[in-house]
């Protein structure tokens, strides 16, 4: 039979789930590296003639908008655009808004612009900028709307990928970093050093990995990267197990006998045998699902507060902050990073899973 | 008479024309081809042939009982005149012509099923019959017990189902009390003796031997008309392996039951069963009484079944590495026949078309009573067998290829290397061994004071049960497990004191094979990569020189140089153990230790291994400890053999002192007697052992509870002192208070 | 008797440990506890911070075993009986889901384990992994606005008084469906079940019994349950740690929203407490499993 290789590719199992996941993979990566440079907004800038504009795209407007959000969203342009105050732009006598809360979230937006004056507030652009920006923000219109504080969503979402992305990898090295030794050790050597590695990991497994990093956060209050450091060693423990067993299903065919038979040192064994040899394939499966695992716990974190702060943009606080607005119907605020958030918990898994699959298959299972 | 070989009325299973596709969607292999089959009433039935060969799946098929199930079927298959399969023409929704798929024109209607709706249909045509007409058990047999229910609810079950054929006893008692009562009586019947204990223990309790007779009995629970019997005793000891055949021969005269037999291996079939079908490639090539099949194979391929197993150790052509059955004769790639003495004209015929089966007619006279060795007349007594076996065989050319001898493995004609023992030298020593393991609370001597010598140049070999240490001592050897005492001595120089540097000399100069290749060859790594990685050591080598080395090494063991690029996953099993072969090679050893090197591997191959070591032996001048379980594999091999049992060496000569009558120590004989053959006199030897398990006793002699001596003698010394390792006849020690004669 | 005696003493030890690495994550905070909190000479002196670091950890870990958790370093009320307002409706939280998810997971987990390869079986694989990748706090978005969007109604209110049906149903269902499904927790169930079903399925007793004609429902019966529980034990850990999110989400005053709250506001005596007691609940149920694979297993019994 003649196929090309990519029939060939495409017969194995998991074929599919490897390429779509892989496919999402490639477009976070190349937000995470690229930033918004290319985009017409950054994140950083305000367009405040068009706070909480719905998507431009006219499928997704009529889709994530109510007409109740419509109206106040109309109001709010008149407010505005009237008012002096662009951090506040909804006017404090609205008793509508003040029901659902707005008031209270435009409070946190001057909180955080507060809060960033001292670094880079030089981006909300004076009055007289600001105008030209907003001329220009007539002919370049938001593809997927703003929100409250005028950012474009488009250039939160790409910006938002970053601190996915990067913590994510302080996560794996951490978990694969300390887990795939300790796992290959507990394999190799047995004995007591599987008992500490074991009594190590119970101890870690005996406490919920969300509220150890609620401890953490409330003894240190560390930035993400540290974080996400302890979400890496509450990781370690699943890890190092799978190693482990696997190492040990090895050594019961023989495999670690044969090894030192031939005279091969420890490291060799370790290294080349059981870890490049028979547990590469692993090491690249539970970098996807640890990646995935990690994109999940640093949005809730975001969206608890305690991940990356406002000034900085996530997915997770994106949503936070979008909270009330929400329930007035700004659908889409909140739309855009849940979607974002599964899409790239969803590509990590489907990669992670389909190559899992094609392990399997290799494997005989 | 019929020509495809039936033996006529009165069959209990009669399958015809049997195919069975595994696959879907098109995309299709074959399995099983064209098979026909028939077992009359109490009769034994052996089905051999190599792994692969499709026996297996033309049993469990059958029964539904295949992993993936197959696609595609054709062909009837009936007991007691009754379909085991579905109604094929209410399932049809394609018919698919045979012939497209390399067949020969036979079309046949064929069921495309989906899938489920097949198999529901096939589960309820079976569900009257499983475990009611027809009982299986299996190679595995502690595995195939539930880990958590007890031998006696495992009986319960079987019984329960099965009430109403024990309707009188039932009624007699009534309840559970009743059953147990039955079920702890059908356990007495397969041997086992103290079944009242046995039913309240778990499956992980008991030996494999035990679980066997366990499934056996559950079977009988049922009362079933024919029992299944798929490779049986291939994971089980030799002795228990001899026990358990008896006990189907008892179960055939007692109860009626006709078995079929499945197995690779000719010394099992050939004792137990009356009539054999060889497959081949899932086809049926020959068929017939066994004494005849056995005795003047028609087909090459038996021919070559029974050369490799009665002729260990001679040079076999290798088959080549990808056979290819197009039309022709599946098996001519092998075929000594069609690359050797056939003309050209001749040889068209086996390419061009399937050989169908030719008929040796044999008359009831010819299967004369007499010709049977007394006492072994296998369808005397019971009423309704088949009198009657047709003998044929699909070859061209049947009975070209000769087998070489009768299939008894007694022949050796091995140009051992000169036995003289002229001032000898010994490449390894071995002093007091000792080796304590225990687990958790209790401890047992693994080791108990081994000493043997091996010569250089020659080949020692260990034989023992599993559990005897064997195994230990080979890896003590290897350095690669720690001893409690003693010395290992190579040329002088003790393995246990040396250092590391000298230790990473040493271990190029002592290797070691293994059973499992997979363990031993990295599944990740090239063959080539794999050998290079053993001139590592050596320090800096020109990879010119690796090159070479390699290539020398695969020539060495008859791989093609192209193999080294594969993984091992793409090897065949015989494949993969030559290159463990070369991987111990590469380093030009002087002394390997062979642990069970061919226990994992087919008949055929077994013989290949072993003429490859034999030949390493002559020209490198190699030395081995061969470590194995059984003892006519090492009797080819070895020039001195120890026998252990249970951690001691219980006798130790040359080779030649290894017959029935000569050895000395009970248990050697009872392993020799164990080796399935048909010799009358055997029989009654074994006779004289006791049906028991091997159990480690505390003080005395290990094997009293199985020794016929000292059951008869109930002498007190074996009771209280092990008997020491003594030179009771010249070069002959052994360790028993009553040697035989 | 001595394999038992092992496991209780695993268990005693493991506390201990568990108790020393939260005391010792706490401690590790910079600068003087009391200086945070500005706490009063007095306070300090009842939560022990006067004294030395080791001394400080024994003396709660000794009030801990007396259920004296300590003060909350924020409002002074007793962290113990903060807890105990707080976690009755946390366990009805957390094992109404634990309860959804197996009614949901075990018969789909069955039935993709036995017929893997089926439409139905790979639908289930497609469903349970996008399911799994939703985050609790998204799907808990999803939920409210369908719910605001079509029912225009929610209780956020916890009930009081006698136990009435509705306001029950409507207070808890839809933390119990989020927790449940958002948490990955049925998904992680209906994997892992339909993986052991695939190995028993596959297991030589299996092929033997039904080769017996022998009712199957029972061997698998007996082989399922260990990996069902087992399954559960080790779930727990991701299920506590979802009730902060969920709890956050809906409001909901359970232990999750307790120990979110004590992190914002640094709380250290409470959020130790939370976390010790939410150890203390894992680590129980670690142990039922290891008793009931004793009893169960006859192999582990030696």
């Amino acid at each position: 039979m003649n196929k090309s290789p990519v029939r060939r590719f495409l017969k194995q199992p998991g074929s599919y789930r490897i390429l779509a996941g892989g496919v999402i993979v490639f477009l976070l990566a190349l937000a995470t590296l690229s930033g918004s440079a290319w985009t017409k907004y950054g994140p950083d800038d305000l367009d405040l003639d068009n706070l909480l504009s719905p998507p431009s795209v006219k499928w997704l407007k009529g889709l994530l908008t109510t007409e109740e959000g419509m109206r106040i969203q109309a109001r709010n342009q008149a407010g505005g655009r009237g008012g002096e105050n662009h951090a506040r732009p909804v006017s404090s006598d609205d008793e509508d808004l003040d029901f659902l809360g707005v008031q209270d979230s435009a409070a946190a937006g001057t909180a955080t612009g507060m809060e960033g004056s001292g670094t880079g507030n030089g981006r909300v652009p004076e009055t007289g900028e600001s105008d030209n920006r907003s001329e220009a923000g007539k002919a370049k219109p938001h593809v997927l709307g703003t929100d409250k504080n005028g950012r474009d969503m488009l250039a939160l979402l790409i910006a938002g990928a970053r601190n996915c992305f990067l913590p994510g990898l302080v996560t794996c090295a951490f978990a694969l970093g300390l887990g795939v030794p300790l796992g290959l050790f507990a394999g190799y050597y047995g004995g007591r050093v599987r008992k500490i590695v074991g009594t190590f990991n119970s101890t870690i497994l005996s406490l919920p990995r969300l509220v150890l990093i609620l401890v953490v956060i409330c003894a240190l209050e560390p930035n993400v990267y540290y974080t996400m450091g302890v979400l890496g060693a509450t990781l370690i423990p699943r890890v190092s197990e799978l190693i482990a067993t696997r190492v040990r299903i090895l050594s019961n065919m023989g495999f670690i006998l044969a090894a030192k038979e031939a005279a091969l040192s420890d490291f060799t064994i370790l290294y080349r045998h059981l870890f490049w040899y028979q547990n590469r394939a692993v090491f690249f499966i539970q970098f996807s699902l640890i990646m995935a695992e990690s994109i999940l716990v640093e949005t809730t974190l975001s969206y608890l507060q305690f991940g990356t702060k406002p000034p900085e943009v996530s997915w997770g606080n994106i949503i936070e902050g979008s909270q009330m607005s929400f329930f007035s119907g700004f659908y889409w605020i909140t739309f855009f990073p849940a979607v974002a958030i599964i899409l790239a918990i969803l590509g990590f898994f489907y990669l992670g899973d389909g190559l899992n699959a094609r392990l399997a298959y290799r494997e005989g299972r | 008479m019929k020509a495809d070989g039936t033996v006529g009325g009165g069959a209990l299973l009669s399958i015809r024309d049997l195919c069975i596709w595994f696959g879907g969607g098109g995309n299709y292999l074959k399995a099983v081809n064209h098979a026909s089959l028939e077992v009359g009433r109490g009769e034994i039935v052996g089905l051999i042939g190599q792994s692969g060969s499709g026996k297996t799946t033309l049993a469990m098929g059958l029964l539904g009982l295949v992993k993936g199930y197959p696609g595609l079927w054709s062909g009837e298959a009936l007991l007691d005149g009754k379909s085991l399969l579905p109604d094929m023409a209410r399932l049809i929704t394609r018919k698919e012509i045979a012939a497209g798929k390399g067949d020969q024109g036979r079309s046949g209607e064929t069921v495309e099923k989906k899938y489920i709706p097949f198999q529901r249909a096939h589960r309820r045509q079976l569900r009257g019959v499983l475990g009611r007409e027809i009982a299986t058990i299996f190679q595995e047999p502690k595995a195939s017990l539930d880990p958590f229910y007890t031998v006696g609810e495992h009986m319960l079950e079987a019984l329960e189902r099965n009430l109403d054929r024990h309707g009188d006893a039932v009624k007699a008692g009534g309840g559970k009390k009743a059953l147990k009562a039955i079920g702890v009586g059908l356990l007495k019947d397969v041997g086992l003796v103290d079944a009242e204990n046995l039913w309240g223990l778990h499956p992980h309790e008991i030996s494999g031997g035990m679980a066997q007779r366990v499934m056996i009995s559950m079977a009988l629970c049922a009362k079933p008309k024919l029992l299944i019997a798929d490779e049986p005793s291939t994971s089980l000891d030799v002795t228990t392996q001899a026990k358990l055949l008896q006990l189907f021969l008892t179960l055939r005269d007692k109860h009626g039951l006709s078995i079929i037999i499945i197995s690779h291996d000719i010394g099992v079939i050939q004792e137990i069963s009356s009539r054999i079908y060889v497959m081949h490639r899932g086809a049926v090539v020959e068929t017939g009484a066994s004494s005849t099949v056995l005795g003047s194979p028609k087909h090459p391929y038996t021919a070559s079944l029974l050369d490799s197993f009665s002729r260990f150790g001679e040079k076999l052509p290798m088959p080549p590495s990808n056979p290819d059955g197009g039309k022709g004769c599946a098996y001519r790639d092998m075929c000594a026949a069609y690359r050797g003495s056939l003309t050209a004209e001749e040889r068209a015929a086996c390419e061009d078309r399937k050989p169908i089966g030719q008929a040796d007619a044999l008359r009831a006279a010819d299967l004369d009573r007499a010709a049977l060795p007394a006492g072994r007349q296998r369808d005397a007594a019971v009423p309704g067998a088949v009198k009657a076996a047709i003998n044929w065989s699909k070859c061209h050319y049947p009975g070209l290829s000769k087998a070489h001898g009768p299939g008894t493995p007694s022949t050796y004609n091995l140009d051992k290397l000169s036995a003289e023992a002229g001032g000898e030298e010994n490449i390894v020593e071995v002093r007091g061994l000792r080796k304590r393991f225990s687990q958790g609370t209790r401890s047992f001597l693994a080791l108990n004071d081994i000493s043997l010598s091996i010569p250089k140049g020659k080949t020692y070999g260990l034989v023992g049960e599993s559990g005897s240490g064997k195994s230990t001592l080979g890896l003590s050897i290897m350095a690669l497990q720690g001893v409690d005492g003693g010395e290992i001595l190579y040329k002088g120089e003790d393995i246990l004191k040396q250092n590391r540097s000298r230790m990473l000399v040493l271990r190029k100069e002592i290797r070691m094979l293994f059973q499992h290749p997979e363990g031993v060859l990295n599944s990740g790594m090239t063959i080539d990569s794999i050998l290079a990685e053993g001139l590592e050591r050596e320090g800096r080598v020109a990879k010119s020189e690796i090159v070479r080395r390699v290539a020398e090494a695969l020539e060495q063991v008859r791989l093609d140089p192209s193999h080294g690029a594969r993984y091992p996953s793409n090897l065949s099993s015989g494949e993969k153990q030559r290159a463990t072969i070369a991987r111990a090679l590469i380093t030009k050893p002087a002394f390997l230790v062979c642990d069970e090197p061919v226990a994992s591997l087919d008949l055929a191959i077994q013989s290949q291994v072993m003429s490859l070591l034999k030949e390493f032996q002559r020209h490198l001048g190699l030395s081995y400890l061969f470590i194995s379980h059984n003892l006519a594999l090492v009797k080819i091999l070895a020039d001195r053999i120890g026998v252990m049992y249970m951690g001691y060496l219980v006798e130790e000569a040359r080779v030649e002192h290894f017959t029935v009558h000569g050895v000395r120590h009970p248990y050697t004989r009872l392993l020799l007697a164990s080796t399935p053959s048909l010799d009358p006199g055997i029989r009654e030897i074994l006779s004289a052992y006791p049906d028991v398990e091997p159990v480690r006793l505390e003080g005395g002699c290990p094997f009293r509870n199985r020794c016929p001596i000292y059951l008869s003698k109930g002498s007190k010394v074996c009771e209280s002192t092990m008997p020491p390792l003594l030179e009771q006849s010249p070069g002959a020690r052994v360790a028993c208070h009553y040697p035989l004669n | 008797m001595r394999t038992i005696a092992k496991i209780v003493g695993f268990f005693a030890g493991s506390l201990l440990l568990v108790s020393f690495l939260i005391f010792g994550i706490i401690h590790l905070t910079p600068g003087d506890i009391a200086e945070i909190h500005n706490l009063s000479p007095s306070t300090a002196h009842q939560l022990y911070l006067d004294r030395p670091m080791i001394v400080q950890y024994f003396l709660w870990f000794k009030g801990c075993l007396t259920l004296d958790f300590g003060i909350s370093m924020v409002n002074g009320a007793k962290v113990s009986s903060l807890i105990g307002e707080y976690m009755p409706p946390t366990l009805l939280l957390a094992f109404g889901s634990l309860f959804l998810s197996l009614l949901v997971a075990i018969p789909l987990g069955v039935y993709r384990g036995l017929r893997p390869v089926s439409p139905l079986g790979k639908f289930i694989s497609l469903a349970v992994y996008t399911l799994s990748s939703i985050p609790v706090f998204v799907l808990g978005y999803i939920v409210l606005a369908v719910v605001f969007g079509v029912f225009r109604f929610y209780v956020t209110a916890p009930p009081e008084g006698p136990f009435q049906f509705w306001p029950y149903v409507s207070y808890y269902s839809l933390p119990i469906f989020v927790l449940a499904v958002g948490n990955g927790t049925i998904g992680e169930f209906v994997r892992f079940i339909s993986l052991e079903v695939q190995n028993v399925n596959g297991a030589m007793f299996i092929k033997a019994a039904r080769a017996r004609g022998s009712r199957l429902w029972r061997h698998f019966f007996r082989s399922m349950v260990l990996p069902i529980f087992n399954i559960i034990v080790t779930n727990m850990a991701v299920l506590l740690g979802g009730l902060v999110v969920v709890e956050r989400i809906f409001n909901f005053h359970g232990l999750g929203w307790l120990s979110w709250e004590a992190t914002l506001k640094r709380d250290f005596s409470v959020i130790m407490g939370i976390t010790l007691v939410m150890a203390f609940l894992i680590r129980v149920f670690m142990l039922a499993n290891d008793l009931l694979a004793v009893w169960l297993d006859p192999r582990m019994r030696e």
